[in-house]
């Protein structure tokens, strides 16, 4: 069985992730980056995918869980989708996600509102922030997405250059600093794991 | 169990960040997906995905200190 990790463009050289003996196929011009007999491990196909962002120009994670038969079942996966697959990582190229959570129903809380109408306040207020907090953000990102499949919260993932990433860390402090009614939650810089699946 | 060190706070959340986009996100290229996990909520399916690879990361982290 094949387990496969990413695709890459301009790979240089392979990571050293404790427990995988990772490997390579080169598809024209992009680079499969396989392992072959371990996969059953969800944090080490993460932390592998996470460490390629350094060796490649592009990486272009792959779903957990697919397990591909045999070389000819990789060759083939590939050929369907190659057009696609290229497409994506040339788009992706440079680029890091990074995730926003706004958390609900935590942060500072003042004591019990004294009415129904002031707790709907409170709610349109960090409704209102929240959306703040979104737009602002969208100017130093190339793309945003709904992130996560929790209810209670919301998640957005960004997609950002690289080289913004400062100035996009510093407008999240920026508005957080401003909106003390909203708990924000920022991860990353992550593989481009939620804009992936557009291949 | 004892033996291992707790992961921070941090680590754990970076970790369920982490293993949510692993299972959810990501291209896919065959038809079938080897756990059937595409709409359940990741508190209820990985949990128990969590506490098995949270040992990993322990060690991860041990072997690079």
């Amino acid at each position: 069985m094949i387990h496969l990790y990413a695709f890459t463009l301009g790979l240089r050289g392979l990571p050293e992730v404790s427990g995988a003996a990772l490997e390579t196929r080169d598809f024209g011009p992009l680079t499969a980056v396989v392992g072959l007999g371990d996969s059953d491990d969800a944090v080490r196909h993460g932390l592998v995918v996470e460490a390629l962002l350094d060796h490649a120009d592009s990486v272009l994670p792959v779903r957990f869980g697919q397990e591909l038969e045999d070389e000819d079942a990789l060759a083939r996966a590939v050929a369907e989708k190659r057009d696609a697959l290229v497409a994506a990582l040339a788009d992706l190229s440079g680029c890091v996600e990074i995730g926003v959570r706004v958390l609900r129903d935590e942060g500072p809380t003042p004591a019990a509102p004294a009415d129904g109408a002031a707790y709907m306040r409170a709610l349109a207020d960090r409704e209102n922030a929240t959306a703040g907090l979104h737009r602002a953000l969208l100017g130093h990102a190339r793309a945003s997405v709904a992130a996560g499949p929790l209810r209670l919260r919301q998640d957005t993932g960004y997609l950002v250059r690289r080289d913004t990433v400062p100035e996009f860390a510093r407008a999240v402090d920026a508005y957080v600093a401003a909106h003390p009614e909203l708990t924000v939650l920022c991860t990353g810089p992550w593989a481009p794991y939620s804009f992936a699946a557009a291949a | 169990m004892s033996a291992l060190r707790q992961p921070s706070l941090d680590e754990r959340i970076t970790l369920v960040e982490l293993v949510d986009r692993v299972l959810n996100a990501g291209v896919v290229v065959t038809g079938d997906i080897t756990l059937a996990i595409a709409d359940v909520d990741l508190v209820y399916v990985s949990l128990r995905l969590l506490l098995a690879s949270a040992g990993t990361l322990d060690r991860l982290q041990a072997e690079a200190a």
